[in-house]
């Protein structure tokens, strides 16, 4: 849940900020966490050996109504699940990879871009970001 | 590492039951797919008998193998997924079955026996597709409850209490119910000798 | 020929062969049930009575008849069924979640806490299969990891199921997927494999596109490979 009490830390009061001013909604998404998690699908798309996104948190139903609910119709929800916890923003990506390359180097080297990515936003720097890739396949 | 793949004499087209099973309920999803073209047509024809008619058959195929695809690690002997997406398939013909009517009569004197889906055209005369034409046509004609019995019972290899448990019957009853199928269709088709 | 309201005693019923009728006395007391019962079970446990019986041997072979046309019929309407459809299978296919069997995670780097990079049980078969899609004449089968694979440089064996082509080497053929198997993890992973499980079934050939499967040989285990290379001993499935 969305964290805004005074006692972040400056990067994690950024973040605070942004949400608290925005608000966000039961499921924790918001515009925010949304734009992040389109733009780092963007910029995975972008990662060599990277040949698949799939959906990072499968939505359970009852979520779904909500979800669709502060989203408008054509939006699907994001592959990317991007969410604040205790005033740390957490990105999870669940990506597929090319076995002509080791899969430990392209997943790393997902891993970094997208915390550069995040750093170089100013959105949250590392230790207040948590960025998890998953690899779901190697083929 | 070199990459042999496209000297690879054999596809995966052309392996066996138990790989493409291990493979599948591993998430090969190229695995997957080779079962369900090597098993479709044959769930297809048994369901169409099951039904009674190719309406619905596409619909209850498919939901078979979406269920399949997520039962399949539940499989402990992979070279008996034929037979256990047989099963499968049955049940959501079944489902379906029960989805039309439901108020199920044990017997179902009233109904009318289904005609059969195909007539013996003149080309067809020959004696073997008369045979089984016959065939085709008596168990059409069986009381609805008769025939599920027989098919899953004769083609789909379910054990009488297995049957009485997927119908929700008596294994008494399945009993009597196969009986008088068999020997209504052994009697009938002694003509074709 | 209408059948009565079916009701839950089946032996009063008559058997009608052409111009024979057999009754249950004429089955030696048994029901059509019975013979078919012991029809599938191979005419065993041998019945006297049933062997014995002119009347049974009459409704057997009624009963062997059938299911050599049934045989048929199954075929027949596999046979009968139109050309796959393509937009049907790529439908089906388009509903099956492709990471339904992600299984646990495996750790890359990082830590759960900290953020960092894993990879899926399930990317790591399709790994482990990859490696055995490039051997000629053999296929893997299914995979199963022993050990705690979520805990970094914990110790992890693995079993595969492997097929062969029949007249292939066994013992090669185990030997070859090992290290196969051995390179490609360590390539993509930093799993501590410690051995490589094996079990060979042989098939007398491969499976027809049309569905008809050979048989199963006899099945042969290979050997544990550990990280300083050695090889476990082999066993050779009966050819």
């Amino acid at each position: 849940m969305i964290d805004s009490t005074e006692a972040d830390s400056a990067a994690a009061g950024s973040i605070a900020a942004s949400l608290a001013e925005i608000g966000g909604t039961r499921d924790g998404s918001t515009a925010m966490t949304d734009s992040v998690a389109v733009a780092v699908e963007r910029l995975l798309r972008e990662v060599p050996g990277v040949t698949a996104i799939y959906p990072s948190a499968p939505l359970p139903a009852l979520v779904v109504g909500t979800v669709l609910a502060t989203h408008s119709v054509a939006q699907a929800p994001p592959l990317v699940t991007v969410s604040v916890s205790g005033g740390q923003l957490r990105v999870t990506a669940l990506i597929g990879v090319d076995a002509a390359v080791p899969a430990q180097a392209t997943g790393r080297d997902a891993h970094d871009r997208i915390a550069d990515y995040l750093a170089s936003t100013g959105v949250a720097a590392a230790p207040t970001a948590r960025v998890t890739v998953r690899i779901g396949m190697v083929g | 590492m070199a990459d042999f793949t496209a000297s690879k004499r054999t596809s995966l087209a052309e392996a066996d039951d138990r790989t493409l099973a291990g493979r599948a309920a591993d998430g090969d999803v190229a695995a997957f797919e080779v079962l369900v073209r090597r098993y479709g047509p044959l769930m297809r024809g048994y369901s169409t008998r099951l039904l009674g008619s190719t309406d619905e058959v596409d619909d209850v195929v498919q939901a078979a193998f979406i269920t399949a695809w997520q039962q399949l690690p539940t499989l402990a002997d992979g070279a008996a997924v034929k037979s256990w997406l047989l099963r499968v398939v049955n049940r959501k013909a079944l489902d379906r079955i029960r989805a039309r009517r439901p108020h199920d009569d044990l017997d179902d004197e009233t109904r009318p026996a289904l005609t059969a889906d195909r007539s013996v055209s003149p080309e067809a005369l020959a004696e073997h597709h008369a045979v089984q034409s016959a065939l085709s046509t008596v168990l059409a004609s069986l009381p609805e409850r008769q025939r599920q019995c027989w098919l899953m019972k004769e083609i789909a290899g379910y054990s009488y209490d297995q049957i009485a448990d997927e119908l929700d019957l008596p294994p008494s009853t399945v009993r009597g119910l196969l009986s008088r199928a068999r020997t209504s269709v052994i009697a009938r088709m002694e003509p074709w000798r | 020929m209408t059948t009565p309201i079916d009701d839950a005693t089946p032996g009063d019923e008559v058997l009608v062969l052409g111009d024979v009728q057999l009754r249950s006395a004429d089955l030696a007391g048994h029901t059509i049930d019975d013979l078919v019962d012991y029809y599938d079970a191979g005419l065993l446990p041998p019945d006297a009575s049933i062997d014995s019986s002119a009347g049974c041997q009459i409704a057997l072979s009624a009963i062997a008849r059938l299911r050599a046309l049934t045989a048929r019929l199954v075929e027949d309407d596999t046979a009968d069924q139109p050309p796959v459809n393509e937009s049907w299978i790529s439908g089906l296919l388009g509903q099956i979640g492709s990471q339904a069997q992600a299984g646990r995670d495996i750790p890359l780097f990082g830590s759960v806490a900290d953020g960092g990079l894993v990879i899926t049980e399930g990317a790591v078969r399709a790994i482990i299969r990859g490696a055995g899609d490039r051997i000629d004449g053999l296929f893997i089968g299914r995979c199963r990891f022993a050990g705690d694979v979520t805990v970094a440089e914990a110790p992890v064996e693995i079993d595969v199921d492997v097929s062969v082509l029949w007249g292939q080497n066994i013992a090669e053929t185990a030997a070859l997927v090992q290290l196969a198997i051995v390179d490609e993890l360590q390539r993509h992973t930093r799993l501590n494999i410690t051995a490589v499980n094996v079990t060979v079934h042989d098939v007398q050939r491969l499976a027809e596109p049309d569905g008809a499967t050979g048989t199963d040989g006899a099945t042969g285990t290979g050997g544990a490979v550990g990280t300083d290379g050695a090889t476990g001993t082999d066993e050779e499935g009966a050819s």
